[in-house]
């Protein structure tokens, strides 16, 4: 698809504003009714979805061309899809894939954000987004009795994702994910020092040619390793292996299961005993790509059709994203299965999840929005009185946590993975 | 043309860097303005020279001076959702008020708000609930701008039977004249609260507004009360499903149907005796604004294979209704009172009304507006009204919709408007039925240019319809041409406008597009 592809949906903008809000049905109150971090921090229309379908026109009508704010609006946006789920909620209109189209083609034009150019060199330097050494990719799990799908057979492969391998404070998570699975008699194997990332990042900056060629390095790996299942810990990962793989049409024999969805299953097979109380009040944070953006991807290939003399349809019938199918409710499950541990929710959760503020290249390139859409998040979390914000996504939790340094705020930030392990 | 840049900069000093810009992405989001624009093939109207963001009352007032003393023009939006929001022309400023979002009071004893211009209706709702109390959201949609409908437009909506249009429930305002001086008009005048829109303190809300608003040709508002009224409803309704399914059980006590009638006379005779009897919460056309079916369904593909189905058949001849009662007497009550009025009318209760999943989800946004955009824009990506529109007697609307009927009947046939076998013409009562409303509006393609030129030619000839008959009420009244043509069917109302302009903003600030230009007095 290109952006021209999309005219008709930006045609049909009708410039409501819904795609600012939480769908409107399910406003409850002045507070926490606003959806979309962009436009929440930089007020202008632009920064709204319906301001980049007004973009994407204009460039499309050759109206506009790059100008100093044009990056800026384009790159101060999580990529969260949170607009696309609202503005789905009432039109038959693909906001969230124009924005990504207007990344697209902002980097075929040469118009390259610098802060996204230093990550994507690291990536195709080291194999990872975080600028680090590729040599070190397999340190987390230094001393872990765990295969290496590169040289053994596996049933299940574990991938860590950049953020836990790089992140060396959250190793302790990822390596509780190991022990869990071990635990729970999986044949487990990670890739160590020769994972490389999935490029889903890569994919949200608008470098297709650098996500397609890590999409096929990883899948090709997985054939060869004759891998059943993916699991990942982390929801980026989660979203490039589940959704955008499949999407470019990468595909491979294989389940992706986030490790929630695949915790949630053991614990109900009865794989997994908790047993420890945990006596505490927590808030579970719906990660973006692990919930609106997570579900399924179903291909289609079809056409628009005019019926009723206006009224446009599509043939056969488009499986819309409404983001609805996503991974919500297992994570709910794991985190209530646990002795003593009280879920309480926030005002935005599943499809209207407000987002952490890591998402779509925004933490490298705007590091002070990242940490004022976490802050939201926390304010909101904490007017539920728990005692703990529980994600299941390496990315939310880092933003969280550095949002919160220095604050002086009692606010814990947890993954469902230390969550676990404390209560086995 | 863009602005000189000694008068950016005193901009920038007045709202800060980060609010203020003249880049032309950051233009483009407010020259785009499709809904209007639609109608004319165009998507984008002029670029204004730069936009603002001020915070308060006082960089609103400062930007206001400024414009006085440069000679500039300016435009105040909220949402922004209307082509009145667009600049039309060369040396226009546009003040975006979203930083102004605070909801400053809430006096329960006394039933009103107080907020300022970026708060919404279902935001003004939602809280009110919480407190027994409700607002009445416009037919525009509950993510629309509280504070701009009650001081500048018109304000119609689904509940004005029992809560009446914008500029009834208007109280209290913060007025930035166009003159830059601050006027607080009504209550507030006086240092007396704001509970009155009328004294104790100067009354003007005729002048603020009159019936249908100035849309922004007149100054800038930057607080507001409205009126709230009774909810004997939850203090939250809980939704239930999952988008775009969102739907809700109907309270104890509330009744809602869609009745139909043989005749557009008996649909509004019993619409008559409903005000007289004081039993309505909520009551419309049903079919307006937009398609019914459309808002049950979660795509186009599913109303299409429903209709086609033979499902979702909304009787033309009908009106939805909410009641609400505060305790099962009451409740019984207007139960038999209703059925009493369909009897002597030869009204019945149409099944599609009484389907549990068609009326879960229209209750929804009977009280709530909020699937407006898929009501009225999802179909066929834009509606517009047919050039008949009016607001007179409920006998002058029932037959304004009877007219309607041939009209759309004509269009459909020609195929530049959608036939979904539907009559989308809408209506409401406003205040015990003692007036009503007629739109309406067609939903016609934004893209394809013979059904843009076909409803183009529908509109020039609902127009003459209305001319030719006592519907020539119309708040489409824009433009010179057109004021001139209709004012002297409504006791000239359009000197009067000119006249106020004249006199409120003597060096004309505010872009008169919507409004009225002070230069040329009609006789």
């Amino acid at each position: 698809m290109t952006l021209k592809d999309y005219e008709n949906d930006m045609m049909r903008c009708c410039r409501c504003s819904e795609c600012k809000w939480i769908p409107q049905a399910k406003i409850s109150g002045y507070d926490f009714a606003e959806v979309c971090p962009s436009i929440g921090r930089y007020n202008f229309y632009a920064y709204s979805a319906g301001g980049r379908l007004a973009i994407g026109l204009s460039v499309l009508q050759g109206r506009l061309g790059y100008t100093d704010s044009y990056l800026d609006i384009l790159y101060r946006c999580q990529m969260c899809g949170a607009c696309d789920v609202s503005c789905k909620s009432n039109k038959d209109m693909e906001p969230l894939a124009i924005a990504q189209e207007l990344r697209i083609k902002a980097v075929e034009d040469g118009q390259l954000h610098p802060a996204h150019m230093m990550v994507i060199e690291g990536l195709k330097k080291e194999d990872n987004m975080m600028q680090a050494k590729k040599e070190g990719r397999g340190d987390w799990a230094q001393g872990l009795d765990v295969k290496n799908i590169t040289q053994d057979k596996a049933e299940v492969y574990f991938h860590a994702g950049c953020r836990y391998c790089f992140d060396e404070e959250l190793w302790p998570i990822a390596r509780a994910a190991i022990n869990l699975l071990k635990k729970a008699g999986l044949d487990i194997g990670i890739a160590g020092r020769d994972e490389s990332c999935c490029g889903g990042r890569a994919y949200e900056l608008g470098y297709i040619g650098e996500f397609t060629k890590f999409a096929e390095n990883n899948v090709e790996m997985l054939k060869t390793a004759g891998v059943k299942t993916v699991v990942t810990a982390c929801a980026d990962g989660y979203y490039a292996f589940k959704v955008l793989y499949p999407k470019m049409g990468i595909t491979g024999d294989y389940e992706v299961l986030h490790i929630t969805e695949y915790l949630d299953r053991l614990i109900k097979e009865g794989k997994l005993k908790l047993t420890r109380k945990i006596p505490m009040k927590v808030t579970y944070h719906d990660p973006c790509h692990l919930g609106r953006m997570g579900e399924p991807f179903v291909p289609w290939d079809g056409v628009e059709k005019i019926v009723f003399n206006q009224v446009y349809i599509y043939d056969p019938p488009k499986p819309w994203r409404k983001g609805t199918n996503g991974v919500y409710q297992p994570p709910r499950d794991v985190i209530q299965s646990i002795p003593g541990l009280e879920l309480v929710e926030m005002q935005r959760i599943r499809e209207y999840a407000w987002c952490c503020g890591a998402g779509g290249g925004v933490i490298d390139a705007y590091p002070d929005f990242a940490q004022w859409s976490a802050m939201e998040r926390i304010e909101e979390a904490k007017t539920t009185g728990a005692e703990a914000l529980v994600t299941a996504c390496p990315w939310c939790k880092r933003n969280f946590k550095d949002a919160l340094d220095g604050s002086g705020d009692s606010l814990k930030v947890l993954d469902i993975i230390e969550l676990l392990e404390q209560a086995i | 043309m863009s602005l000189k840049q000694d008068v950016y900069r005193e901009l920038e000093d007045i709202v800060g860097t980060e609010n203020i810009s003249e880049d032309l992405a950051v233009l483009d989001g407010y020259a785009f303005q499709p809904w209007g624009g639609a109608e004319k093939g165009i998507r984008f109207f002029e670029r204004p020279e730069a936009v603002v963001l001020p915070g308060s009352t006082q960089d609103v007032q400062a930007i206001i001076k400024l414009c006085n003393r440069r000679g500039i023009q300016s435009r105040a939006l909220c949402t922004g959702f209307g082509s009145h929001n667009a600049a039309d022309k060369e040396n226009i400023i546009i003040l975006d008020l979203r930083r102004m979002n605070r909801i400053l009071d809430i006096d329960e004893k006394n039933m009103f708000i107080v907020v300022e211009p970026y708060v919404s209706f279902a935001q003004v709702q939602a809280e009110a609930m919480k407190r027994g109390l409700c607002c009445h959201v416009i037919a525009a949609g509950c993510q629309t701008s509280f504070l701009a409908s009650h001081t500048s437009m018109h304000g119609n909506n689904i509940l004005a039977i029992s809560h009446g249009y914008s500029g009834r429930n208007l109280f209290g305002v913060e007025w930035v004249l166009p003159t830059g001086e601050i006027l607080n008009v009504g209550a507030p005048g006086s240092g007396a609260g704001w509970f009155s829109g009328d004294g104790p303190g100067p009354s003007l809300r005729g002048i603020v507004r009159g019936a249908l608003g100035a849309m922004g040709g007149l100054g800038v508002f930057t607080k507001c009360a409205g009126h709230l009224h009774p909810w004997p409803g939850p203090a939250e309704m809980k939704v239930t499903g999952t988008s775009p399914y969102y739907e809700t059980e109907i309270p104890p006590y509330y009744e809602y149907h869609i009745c139909e009638f043989p005749t557009w006379e008996q649909y509004g005779e019993a619409i008559y005796k409903i005000g007289e009897a004081g039993i309505g919460y909520a009551l419309h056309k049903t079919g307006g604004p937009g398609t019914h079916g459309a808002c049950v369904t979660g795509s186009n593909n599913e109303y299409y294979e429903k209709r086609q189905a033979g499902e979702l058949e909304i009787p033309r001849r009908s009106f939805s209704i909410i009641m609400a009662g505060n305790t099962p007497d009451e409740h019984s009550y207007q139960v038999k009172v209703l059925d009493k009025i369909l009897e002597e009318t030869g009204g019945t209760t149409s099944p599609i009304g009484e389907d549990p999943t068609f009326k879960k989800r229209d209750f929804l946004t009977m009280i709530k507006a909020c699937f407006i955009p898929r009501l009225a824009f999802r179909l066929t990506g834009t509606f517009q009204v047919d050039g008949m529109i009016g607001m007179e007697t409920q006998d002058a609307a029932s037959l304004g919709l009877k007219a309607n009927e041939v009209h759309r009947d004509k269009y459909a046939r020609m195929g530049v408007i959608m036939e979904d076998g539907t009559l989308n013409s809408w209506g409401v009562s406003f205040e015990g039925t003692h007036f009503a409303l007629f739109e309406c509006g067609q939903q016609y393609s934004s893209i394809n240019m013979e059904s843009i030129k076909g409803r183009q030619q529908m509109e020039i000839e609902g127009f003459e319809i209305c001319y030719k008959t006592p519907f020539s009420f119309s708040w489409v009244a824009r433009g010179e041409e057109f004021l001139k043509r209709i004012g002297p069917t409504c006791c000239n109302f359009h000197d009067w406008m000119r006249k106020i302009k004249k006199t409120f903003d003597p060096n004309c600030i505010s872009d008169p597009m919507n409004y009225i230009p002070a230069e040329e007095e009609s006789k």
